[in-house]
């Protein structure tokens, strides 16, 4: 039988180092990825309820092991691919390292260790592979589990004077199995895999646009976009129709205060036992709206019959809405029997618009 | 410093999102009820339905940036179970999106003027959620 492999997943991950320190002088700065690894193992356990096959030998440095009767000899391998650019090579040293913590899931026998490897490496020379293994406790298999391991690994720099320097970390799972043959062998979609990362150095993610997308055996979600949208400047524009507009009001930006609601549709469910259980299909409809307070608009420039006209002959029609980000929407206005109130040298409009950016 | 940190989709990670620590008025309450009954000679009857979940409402303040980013997120996994570690007190949680996250630009900017994306920005997540570590 041929030998049956389970897919990889890998990622490019920026290191930071370069943007901390470039052109400067430095010694011990240091970042932190966090790779999480979890195997859904439901699938397999489920597929193997009448033959005790996990995929895995054991041993006293047992690779991916149960024990069952069925078995493979398989590794598991983290290979490190590092690539480094810079002016002052002689200065330059790095450290790789790991730590790895487990997770012993209940009654389920298997753990994950790591045991832990400092290497120190010049720069441009960055390639080590590091094994992990899952080790075997001898308890009573469960018939679902899931397993997962975090591992932490810390990136080290030494320099004196470091210019331009630019690292990427890449990064690769893969899993081997041997020749052992079995009755029914492992698919990609027995085996879910996934790996996240973070780093928390200096470009403070916490506040700007940045995830940290690594890749997932799970994708039944739609990928999220890892570059932000574009904003610009705008001054908050209706028009009607939205194609081939014969209206435009120039308003004002809004109040401070705007709000912008994101509804989706879910059930949520008590079960007897207490437990809640919230399901949603990612085909259900969702919808986006904005409640904008814009007042002290100039009697000038847009009078309220003008407002009030344009509500009335966009009732119920899609507008185009283009916002104070220089964003351009369409949808429609919700509550067209809003208030236009007059005030000193002008007046002002509370308006919910829901639609979706074009 | 300790950040929030939310995963996602749980258990098969895909996508890591740092946030800042929430503001200080979050709030978790059990999902745990009663059902009191009185019979007519005044005896209190206590029906229960105990829950391992708690209602979490985690209110942060954000860069428009990152409301934008946490926006993405919440169109991509609200659907999905979530991985939450908060940093303040490092407890985990399987956590699942239960509320309409609102974003309400808050009265600031940063950065001085009135450039784009220079917001503060306040969304008030609402999670049931699991916990994960003790």
């Amino acid at each position: 039988m041929a030998n049956p492999g389970f897919g990889a997943s890998s990622g490019i991950f920026p290191i930071l180092l370069g943007e901390v320190e470039s052109g400067t002088f430095v010694q011990d700065a240091s970042n932190t990825f966090v790779l999480s690894q979890t195997l859904t193992l439901e699938e397999i356990y489920r597929l193997a309820a009448n033959r005790l096959f996990f995929f895995g030998a054991y041993g006293p440095e047992g690779q991916l092991a149960t024990h069952n009767y069925f078995y493979e000899d398989v590794s598991n391998t983290f290979t490190l691919t590092g690539v480094s650019g810079y002016d002052w090579e002689d200065d330059i040293i790095q450290y790789f390292g790991f730590s790895g913590t487990r997770v012993n899931p209940g009654n389920f026998g298997n753990y994950f260790g790591f045991s832990g490897e400092t290497h120190r490496v010049f720069a441009d020379s960055l390639s080590n592979a590091f094994d992990w293994n899952l080790h075997d406790t001898g308890a009573a298999l469960l018939q679902s589990h899931n397993v997962s391991n975090t591992f932490v690994m810390t990136q080290g720099i030494d320099g004196i004077r470091l210019e331009f320097v630019y690292d990427v970390f890449g990064w690769a799972d893969v899993v081997d199995t041997g020749s052992m043959a079995f009755n029914r062998g492992p698919t990609q979609s027995m085996l879910k895999q996934s790996v996240t990362f973070s780093v928390s150095g200096s470009k403070c993610p916490e506040k700007e646009y940045a995830p940290f997308i690594g890749s997932s055996g799970d994708d039944s979600y739609p990928a999220m976009s890892a570059t932000p949208p574009t904003l610009g400047s705008g001054v908050l524009t209706l028009t009607h129709p939205r194609v081939s507009p014969t209206t435009t009001l120039v308003l004002k930006n809004p109040d401070f205060g705007n709000s912008d609601v994101l509804r989706f549709t879910k059930v949520d469910r008590r079960t007897r036992g207490g437990d809640r259980k919230i399901f949603s299909d990612l085909g259900w409809g969702s919808t986006q709206s904005f409640e904008l307070t814009i007042s002290n608009v100039c009697s000038t420039d847009v009078t309220i019959d003008e407002m009030l006209d344009f509500l009335n002959t966009s009732l119920g029609e899609e507008i185009g809405l283009l916002d104070w980000e220089n964003r351009q929407w369409k949808g429609i206005i919700v509550a067209p029997e809003t208030d236009v109130t007059p005030q000193r040298g002008g007046w002002s409009v509370r308006i919910i618009f829901e639609g979706e950016l074009v | 410093m300790a950040l929030t940190y939310i995963r996602a989709p749980y258990p098969n990670h895909k996508v890591t999102m740092i946030l800042p620590n929430p503001q200080l008025e979050d709030s978790r309450a059990s999902e745990s009820t009663i059902t009191i009954k009185r019979t007519m000679t005044g005896r209190v009857i206590t029906y229960v339905n105990p829950s391992e979940r708690v209602s979490m409402s985690l209110p942060f303040r954000l860069t428009r940036m990152k409301a934008l980013e946490l926006e993405a997120f919440v169109k991509s996994y609200q659907a999905a179970r979530w991985h939450v570690t908060l940093g303040y007190d490092g407890s985990e949680w399987d956590a699942q999106l239960i509320g309409q996250p609102v974003s309400r630009t808050a009265v600031e900017r940063i950065g001085g003027n009135a450039t784009a994306g220079k917001e503060l920005v306040d969304v008030t997540l609402t999670l049931s959620a699991k916990r994960l570590n003790p």
